[in-house]
């Protein structure tokens, strides 16, 4: 009996997909951008390589079957086609965005590629000299919308040496994702399975130890909000049945979120300064390119200039095409001024003037949120029928009746702050 | 600052026309009607602001006497005094700025206007009963908007704040528009989403393409293995035709060659038949062939044959010419002892006179010596060099003798070199003893005793050269008799003689020698050729036995020549009919050849047609035809695979382009990116329209709840004005309209007020407003022209009232043809100045 069996866990390539959220208008950018999918799964194939695993499993969503990206399915098969010449095989389940009823190119896989049924749960043996070390077992999804408990199709055949299960499922009900094959660790528990690889959450996560509940996360992420590190798990099943994880980073680009508190900063200048000096930041910690959204905030004395017609504008395009042409890049996707003037707000509400009524009327919508949804809603109600794919505001009702509330007051009270 | 004067250079009727002296306060202005009251008012307008242009309704005062208008203002304070001067021209006429006292004030006029509008001035601060309803009626938004900016305590007006909000979100959404930014990425989104919709009909395509390029491969396999089978099919048919019609043409020719062969072999035979060949003498070729390759040297051999008995007779000759004793002979032995008497008879020949000479010297010195010694023996005088004397001497024997001991050693003569030392030993003694000896009286002379030595030696030397001479005679004596014992003394003693005797005996030793060696030669040679004669005749005998007898030498090659001859013409024979014989080999064989070809040509023909089903002679043709039919159908079967294999290459070219291009990926992101802006412009609608609906709340509260400080003046204004029968006034803040509330709290709308009360509410509202302006507008005076002329005793009473109330805090010029109105104005404030049109007091 081997005394060892080592493979990869990934899930969620999404070859091809967009970028959430972005646009790039750099076109190095917009290329690196359209390739970050592809060089994020090759890396993954090139750690199988190189570590030589005995197969590899993908845990749904290898591409947007919907996009009907011919790239995608074409360079999934090249990927394919390297791990054939290695005789690795791969196990692959399909999930949501490449159900088995999705659109396909209709191209020819090589044979070492096993996609599980979307009938039942399958169950395919890894043998190697002639000896069964592992059986896999998955399911696939007969259609994106799947709403059935998959995980209990699940049970372990007597006999395995090593029990692997994959599939791409909402276990836990995490509500930042869709509730897809919905399932909890119960129902996994008890399939006798050594280790689940999961799909469909693209953050990396460890639901659970005995026995292994692993979500690999996406080799890329793929929005905004997608920061953290991205790659694969190569797993090391040791014939005891003892496990071993190790992660491999395989995201060529980074997200990042900042928001950078500008109080202290005087003017434009200052504000310049303190950006260049948090994409350094980004840089050197990253050490990869980034693609960042930065935030002013904070009541700073700069916010009189930020306010006026196209500062802001220009300092975003400054810093863009100042980080943009360094290397690794840092493309500042979004330059938010959420700054407010240093007013004494309590002197304002106080007053009896039109600015404290204004302050009064805007504390009296933050404190009914029903009736400020009413409102945001009657505003963005036409620009959801007008914009193609409908708008659902970017930002809350409390930050939206804030953030007007200081427009109104920049406006009003602008002669003073400025 | 304050205005002190007006003056119309040239302004509609007036000409020269100027009100001056000014009050700080009230000044009211009496005249009557046309008097140029309200010119005035406007006057003062266009001089601050400019002369109304082409497109203005309004009067433009230009003067009826031609001329352009000129006009001007005069301002001053405590820092001094200036002229604001504006004549027509272009930009509504240039305005220029004249000091007339303190310092130059070049940005005058711009303090003046300073945050007043030409339109709020013209409603507020310069206005007859024509401007008056402008305050409600007219360009609300500037005018009552400072007015409730003023009242709200704030430096923007709310109603512009809510415009600009109002205009960022219409430039942000606007349903039904197409400019926004909102809507122009809305269409931009339509745009890409049409453009991604193309591309997967492309990538659903894509599939059936597939299918479609699969099916293209199966039918290319078939179509080549159908196009390879064509193209073996027409080849055979091609090297078939070739093959048949190959066969038939070579038929036709090898039937003429095939005779022309056959002729050929008959031809031959004849010559064969007539060669004749001399066997017996092949029988012999090779002794004979042998016999006659020796016939050269046998020629050569007569030849040296003579010329070895020609030089042996030559030489023999030259022999008998030296005339030397014929028991004399040369030998080494001879020679070598010539030589060795030669050497010993020199050397002794110059030793002995050598010797000669040596004894005939030391005699001469002796003589010398003796003959001096004689004369100088026993002078008394002499002793003294007596003793110089032997030294020297004594040294000359010294010398002497060591010059003759070297030549005894150097001829090898012991005795010679004992006695020169003999001598150095006798002239050493002799010459210690004179330099040792003390001379004494009577003494023998040292000369003589040299002499005596001297003497002694030339004996010596005598003795030694009669030896030399003894031993020279006997070494010659030996000589001869060496020559007489081998008869060699006929011809001189002199060893040089005897040596060239010994050459020409030697000369003539060799040249008897060498007529020996040709003789032996000459013999040899004729044994020889005797010898290859007898094999010539013996072998000729053999096929000519007529050739019996051995011919002398000279004779033997005329038989040889005869022989030779017979040997060629055999040989010769026996060529041709080798020749003949191969030849006929070559062409029976030919003969052979053709009639085997024309069997395979037949074979062929019978072979094709055979396999066509033909008969020979019909073959070509059908075969032919066949084979282009064949053709017709390669090239068809060639021109459909050809076909299918650019349309699978291209397809397969199409499905790798549209496959790997990202074309779709891009456009995806930038479908993203058109969403991000478009969400985030969206986002920022929202911010700005909630921004205005909460400047609406804010508003319609503080309208309701806290009306403006100018309001509450202005209708306290009205009130007093009206006597109480209105008590107060609103003013919306979105100037929808001014309500008056009467006495009885009944509300009304202007348009509901008497036109004396609307105006009276007008003057009130601007009285209040002015009051609330604080520094905007502090140096511009308030024109008043005749707007109280409808206005009842009562009323009017309350306004001059109101009026001196701003007169208080603001320059108040008030126009008016009424004296009443003057008086009553007049009354009301104190220090109110009162002027007539007409009077002009400008300074400078």
């Amino acid at each position: 009996m081997r005394d060892r069996v080592t493979f990869i866990h990934t899930a969620d390539v999404h070859l091809d997909a967009p970028f959430e959220g972005i646009g790039a208008a750099s076109e190095k950018v917009g290329r690196a951008l359209a390739e970050a999918t592809y060089e994020a799964f090759s890396r993954v194939v090139d750690t199988a390589l190189a570590r030589a695993v005995d197969f590899v499993v993908i845990a749904g969503d290898a591409y947007n079957a919907r996009d009907k990206s011919l790239r995608a399915q074409l360079r999934f098969r090249d990927q394919m086609a390297r791990l054939a010449e290695a005789d690795i095989e791969v196990f692959v389940a399909q999930g949501n965005h490449d159900p088995a009823s999705g659109w396909s190119a209709g191209l020819v896989l090589p044979s070492n590629v096993h996609f599980f049924s979307a009938e039942h749960v399958e169950r395919f043996e890894v043998v190697r000299d002639g000896e069964s070390v592992a059986a896999v077992y998955g399911r696939s999804f007969a259609r994106a919308a799947e709403s059935s408990n998959l995980a209990l199709g699940y049970r372990r055949a007597p006999g395995d040496a090593i029990a692997i299960g994959v599939l791409h499922a909402n276990v836990g009900g995490n509500r930042d994702y869709d509730a897809y094959a919905p399932a909890n660790l119960d129902d996994l528990r008890t399939s006798g399975m050594d280790y689940w690889a999961l799909g469909h959450i693209h953050k990396q996560a460890i639901l659970s130890q005995n026995p292994w509940v692993v979500y690999s996360g996406s080799p890329q992420g793929l929005n905004p909000k997608e920061t953290g590190p991205h790659g694969c798990f190569v797993v090391e099943i040791a014939a005891g049945g003892s496990v071993t994880l190790t992660h491999v980073e395989t995201a060529p680009i980074a997200w990042a979120q900042v928001a950078l508190d500008a109080s202290s900063c005087d003017g434009i200048d200052d504000l310049m300064s303190a950006l260049e000096t948090e994409c350094e930041r980004l840089r050197a910690d990253e050490q990869r390119h980034v693609v960042v959204r930065v935030a002013l905030v904070g009541r700073s004395p700069a916010h009189g200039d930020l306010v006026r017609a196209g500062v802001i504008e220009a300092l975003f395009e400054e810093l863009r095409s100042q980080q943009a042409s360094r290397g690794p890049w840092v493309w500042i996707d979004r330059l938010s001024d959420r700054t407010a003037a240093p007013l004494d707000l309590d002197a304002l509400r106080s007053g009896a003037d039109f600015a404290s009524e204004v302050m009064r009327i805007a504390d009296e919508l933050a404190a009914d949120s029903a009736a400020t949804a009413v409102l945001c809603d009657e505003i963005a109600s036409p620009v959801a029928t007008s914009l193609p794919g409908g708008y659902v505001p970017g930002v809350g009702a409390a930050d939206a009746v804030e953030r007007a509330r200081n427009a109104v007051l920049d406006e009003l009270l602008g002669g003073d702050l400025r | 600052m304050k205005l002190k004067a007006i003056d119309a250079i040239r302004f509609g009727g007036l000409k020269g026309a100027c009100v001056s002296d000014l009050g700080d306060g009230l000044t009211v202005v009496l005249g009557p009607n046309e008097s140029g009251k309200s010119s005035l008012t406007a006057l003062a307008r266009y001089v601050l602001y400019g002369y109304p242009d082409g497109r203005s309704k309004e009067r433009g005062y230009v003067p009826a006497t031609g001329g352009g208008r000129a006009a001007r203002l005069v301002f001053a304070d405590a820092a001094g005094e200036w002229a604001v001067e504006r004549v027509d021209g272009k930009n509504r006429g240039p305005v220029s700025i004249a000091t007339l006292a303190g310092s130059a004030r070049p940005e005058l006029l711009s303090e003046l206007v300073s945050g007043v509008s030409e339109q709020t001035y013209k409603v507020v601060f310069g206005f007859g009963l024509d401007e008056l309803a402008l305050i409600e009626h007219g360009d609300k938004d500037d005018v009552l908007a400072r007015l409730h900016a003023a009242g709200a305590g704030l430096a923007v007006n709310p109603m512009d704040a809510r415009k600009r909000l109002d205009d960022e979100a219409k430039a942000l959404y606007l349903k039904g528009a197409s400019k926004p930014q909102v809507n122009a990425l809305a269409a931009q989104i339509r745009d890409v989403k049409l453009r991604i919709a193309e591309l997967e009909n492309v990538a659903s395509d894509y599939a059936a393409d597939q299918v479609c390029l699969a099916e293209l491969a199966e039918q290319l396999e078939p179509l080549r293995e159908h196009r390879d089978a064509l193209r073996a099919q027409a080849h055979v048919f091609e090297q078939d035709t070739a093959r048949l019609e190959g066969a038939s043409e070579e038929l036709v020719v090898l039937a003429g060659d095939s005779r022309d062969s056959r002729l050929a072999v008959e031809r031959i035979e004849k010559a064969l038949a007539m060669v004749d060949v001399d066997e017996r003498v092949l029988a012999v070729d090779a002794e004979l062939s042998a016999v006659l390759d020796e016939a050269s040297g046998f020629r050569q051999r007569l030849e040296s044959l003579r010329e070895a008995d020609v030089a042996a007779s030559e030489v023999e000759r030259r022999a008998a010419t030296f005339a030397l004793p014929d028991g004399a002979v040369d030998s080494i032995e001879n020679r070598t002892a010539v030589e060795t008497w030669r050497d010993r008879l020199t050397g002794l020949r110059g030793g002995a006179e050598r010797e000669e000479y040596t004894a005939r010297q030391a005699e001469a010195r002796a003589a010398g010596t003796e003959q001096i010694a004689a004369e100088t023996t026993a002078p008394a005088s002499g002793r003294a060099n007596s003793r110089v004397l032997a030294v020297v001497l004594a040294t000359i024997i010294v010398a002497a003798g060591l010059v003759f001991a070297a030549t005894g050693v150097l001829l090898r003569q012991p005795i010679a070199t004992v006695l020169g030392g003999a001598v150095v030993a006798a002239g050493a003694i002799a010459l210690v003893v004179a330099i040792t000896r003390k001379p004494v009286a009577a003494e023998p002379s040292p000369l003589s005793a040299a002499a005596a030595t001297l003497r002694a030696d030339a004996v010596a030397q005598r003795t030694l050269a009669t030896h030399s001479s003894g031993e020279l005679d006997r070494a010659f004596g030996e000589w001869r008799a060496w020559l007489t014992e081998r008869e060699l003394d006929a011809h001189g003693e002199e060893p040089a003689a005897v040596r060239a005797v010994l050459e020409e005996l030697a000369e003539r030793q060799r040249l008897l020698g060498e007529a020996t060696r040709h003789r032996d030669q000459a013999a040899r040679e004729r044994d020889a050729a005797e010898a290859w004669v007898i094999r010539l005749v013996d072998t000729v005998r053999r096929y000519d036995e007529t050739a019996a007898q051995i011919p002398v030498l000279s004779e033997a090659l005329v038989l040889a020549a005869r022989a030779k001859h017979d040997l060629e013409a055999a040989r010769s024979s026996r060529t041709d009919r080798q020749q003949l014989t191969r030849e006929l080999e070559t062409a029976r064989t030919e003969h052979q050849r053709l009639a085997q070809r024309e069997t395979a040509a037949k074979q062929i023909i019978a072979d094709v047609a055979g396999r066509f089903g033909a008969e020979a002679a019909s073959a070509v043709p059908a075969l032919r035809a066949a084979f282009d039919r064949a053709r017709e159908d390669l090239a068809e079967v060639d021109e459909r695979f050809e076909s299918v294999k650019i349309e699978h290459a291209e397809l397969r070219g199409k499905l790798n382009e549209e496959g790997l291009g990202d074309a779709m990926a891009r456009k995806r992101q930038e479908l993203e990116g058109l969403r991000a802006q478009a969400h985030e412009a969206a986002d920022r609608y929202l911010v700005a329209a909630l921004s205005v609906r909460i400047l609406d709340r804010a508003r319609e509260r503080f309208e309701r709840e806290r009306q403006p400080e100018v309001v509450r003046t202005a209708g306290r204004v009205f009130s007093a004005m009206t006597n109480g029968r209105y008590t107060s006034l609103s003013v919306p803040l979105d100037n929808s309209g001014i309500s008056v509330v009467r006495a009885d709290g009944e509300v009304c709308s202007t348009g509901e007020l008497s036109r004396g009360t609307a105006e009276q509410l007008y003057l009130a509202l601007r009285i209040g407003l002015i009051g609330s302006l604080g520094a905007t507008g502090a140096s511009l005076p308030v024109l008043m022209d005749d707007v109280v002329v409808n206005f009842d005793p009562e009323r009017r009473a309350g306004a001059v009232t109101a009026v001196a109330e701003l007169a208080a805090i603001r320059q108040v010029l008030f126009f008016t043809c009424h004296p009443e109105t003057a008086e009553a104005l007049v009354g009301s404030v104190p220090g109110a100045k009162l002027l007539s049109l007409g009077r002009c007091e400008l300074r400078g």
